[in-house]
């Protein structure tokens, strides 16, 4: 991966940029850093031919401590609207600077919330006090962000407020030096800007594989029976009905949920069934893998069953022994070290940040219904005699169209998110996916899939751009959920139409190997292409005479 | 009022000096890490005459050197330190404190 970034700030920010370099490196990331000249922001948000303006990401950092100075020299009577006037010019310039580069992201630091001393907690009653406003301010960026596709906000109050003041900020630092971050923390708000800057580039975990006994409640199933295990009012038992809750969430967010567990399977799950304190059922798992083979072998049956890299994938579990193991096996897989007392688990896992999204549409609340419907299918693929058989068991439809407006955001999440069958691996941004419907130079194909088991959405998309007489595949996408359904052919016929309907002579297609994509690499060899200058092209049959128009 | 240890207290700074030379010692490796070279500091060094100090490697040599010994540097040091042996002088002190 690679991006350039511009940082944009009104503090000394040489060392967070150094770091930026440091800890994107060790993600897998190549960045280009360019530092805008020492507090001008607007000029370089409003300038189309200033360096920022020429960049993938601009971050923008602005300290509360100018902002205290700014707000100081705001007469009163206008300090009731002094956060809507800053958030308005702020926002102005990003919006500018995206409306001229439809591919371009900002990022907008919003405001650590300084306590003044000035009203104390009286200052919640005098909307012109400083905390007021900066509340108040942090709101309005929010706002702006929600109404952006491809405005976003670095949390920096949130890290404050989950750190505390006196790590994130080393006064000496800020009054000899103009440096707001201090040392320490400074990795730390590193780490989560490049979290923002990959996941917008397509890296996302996305898979969350637990343990059981001892992680998701307290003791051990098979010794101390379903009566004992500690979960709700039992013992410690809040810490892991804590756990569970905010396991459940990110499920509910769209992250596949795993049991990896050494137990009998039967005895596993019967907490999930029996137990009335427990919040997480069965139901919210993409799999379940209990038995007493070594971890990292599920972890290799879970990855074949969900299909996604070892890279998306988070490991919990309360054993180091069982972490060593995983982490060894798979340097790639995430797995924190969780503290001893089960009590700063959830404190720890919310900092930590490991899950942050990158888009979210409805649709994701359901991903783990595919997963469970797969089983079914499995069941009709064994009964089927033939492959043929089972496709037509499984009634199949597909339906293929034109982009429309409703389907840009879950059309962006797939550009986003799939990295197998991808075959040119560009990663449009929400808002140049939306450019596109009204671009008549190109034709963007969107296909849905239902069976009888489930209904898939949105699981395929070629962006088609014409190119004097050849239709250009500029990339074409499909979710491995909707791998060996025969899909490939249907929307190559969809592509055939559109290229009739352009007039066009030709498709002309390219495959672009990644790490991940090698699964995509022989479709336009099936499909019957052409391969020539590592292009593929087909040609259209021309009509024959006797059906010309006379 | 320390009789226990009055024969190193009755000649403070002897012994000031002694633990100063350690401490420029150690500032040395400090410099050295950050820095990426090895280098050996005295008294009088500072931002003109050792290669790659400047101002901002300046704070960062700093925040190294109050993790090795376990100490913090006021705004008025970080901003005022001129050479190596100031910045051993102020550890010193803290150390004692």
């Amino acid at each position: 991966m690679k991006a350039k970034l511009a940082l944009l700030a009104d503090s000394a920010i040489q060392f967070l940029s150094r770091e930026l370099k440091k800890t994107a490196a060790a993600a897998g990331l190549e960045l280009d850093l360019y530092e805008g000249p020492f507090g001008q922001i607007q000029p370089e948000l409003l300038d189309p031919t200033s360096r920022a303006s020429d960049a993938d990401f601009v971050l923008i950092l602005q300290s509360s401590e100018g902002l205290f100075r700014r707000y100081c020299s705001c007469p009163a009577a206008q300090r009731a609207g002094f956060a809507a006037e800053v958030a308005n010019g702020l926002t102005k310039g990003a919006s500018a600077l995206l409306e001229r580069k439809a591919d371009a992201r900002v990022i907008v630091s919003n405001f650590p919330e300084l306590p003044d001393g000035i009203f104390g907690h009286y200052a919640n009653k005098v909307e012109e006090s400083f905390l007021y406003q900066v509340r108040q301010l942090n709101l309005n960026l929010t706002h702006w962000s929600r109404g952006e596709s491809n405005g976003f906000i670095l949390d920096f109050a949130a890290l404050h407020t989950c750190y505390g003041s006196r790590y994130m900020a080393r006064p000496a630092l800020w009054i000899s030096s103009g440096i707001v971050i201090s040392p320490d923390a400074t990795p730390l708000v590193a780490g989560e800007v490049v979290k923002i800057i990959s996941g917008q580039l397509g890296r996302a975990n996305k898979c969350l594989i637990c343990d059981l006994d001892n992680t998701l409640w307290g003791g051990v199933i098979g010794d101390d029976g379903l009566e004992n295990i500690k979960i709700g009012d039992l013992g410690i038992g809040r810490a892991f009905s804590e756990l569970q809750l905010w396991v459940r969430e990110l499920g509910r967010r769209g992250i596949l949920l795993v049991v990896c567990s050494k137990n009998e399977e039967a005895l596993a799950k019967e907490p999930f069934d029996r137990h009335p304190d427990m919040i997480l059922r069965l139901s919210d798992f993409a799999a379940f893998v209990a038995n007493w083979h070594p971890k990292p072998e599920n972890i290799r049956r879970i990855q074949a069953l969900l299909d996604i890299g070892y890279d998306s994938m988070v490991f919990l579990d309360d054993e180091p022994a069982e972490r060593l193991a995983v982490k060894m096996e798979f340097p790639m897989i995430q797995v924190p070290d969780l503290p001893k007392d089960p009590a700063d688990w959830l404190p720890f896992l919310r900092a930590a940040n490991l899950f942050e999204a990158s888009s979210f549409t409805p649709g994701d609340r359901e991903r783990h219904r595919h997963y469970q419907a797969e089983s079914q299918r499995e069941s009709v693929r064994t009964s089927a005699a033939s492959y043929a058989e089972y496709l037509e068991k499984l009634d199949l439809r597909i339906e293929i169209g034109p982009l429309d407006a409703l389907m840009v955001p879950r059309v962006f999440q797939l550009c986003q998110r799939s990295n197998q069958f991808n075959l040119r691996t560009v990663r449009y941004s929400e808002a140049a996916v939306r450019t596109m419907l009204d671009d008549a130079s190109r034709s963007v194909l969107v296909a849905r899939m239902q069976d009888r088991f489930e209904d898939y959405g949105i699981i395929s998309v070629a962006f088609l751009a014409r190119q004097s007489e050849a239709l250009f595949v500029e990339n074409w996408i499909t979710s491995c959920r909707a791998f060996g359904r025969g899909l490939e052919k249907a929307m190559f016929e969809a592509m055939i139409a559109a290229a009739k309907r352009d007039q066009a002579k030709r498709i002309v297609g390219e495959y672009i190997p990644t790490a991940k994509n090698a699964v995509s690499k022989g479709v336009f060899s099936k499909l019957g292409f052409q391969h020539a200058d590592n292009l593929w092209t087909y040609e259209l049959q021309p009509v024959p005479n006797e059906y010309r128009a006379a | 009022m320390l009789t226990t240890s009055g024969h190193m207290s009755s000649n403070p700074s002897q012994m000031s000096t002694v633990q100063r030379e350690e401490i420029l010692a150690a500032l040395s490796a400090v410099f050295s890490n950050v820095l990426g070279r090895s280098m050996v500091l005295k008294d009088d060094s500072n931002a003109a005459s050792v290669e790659g100090w400047d101002s901002l490697s300046h704070i960062e040599l700093l925040v190294a050197a109050e993790k090795r010994f376990g100490v913090a540097f006021t705004s008025e040091e970080i901003h005022g330190f001129a050479n190596a042996g100031e910045i051993a002088q102020a550890i010193a002190s803290k150390l004692r404190e």
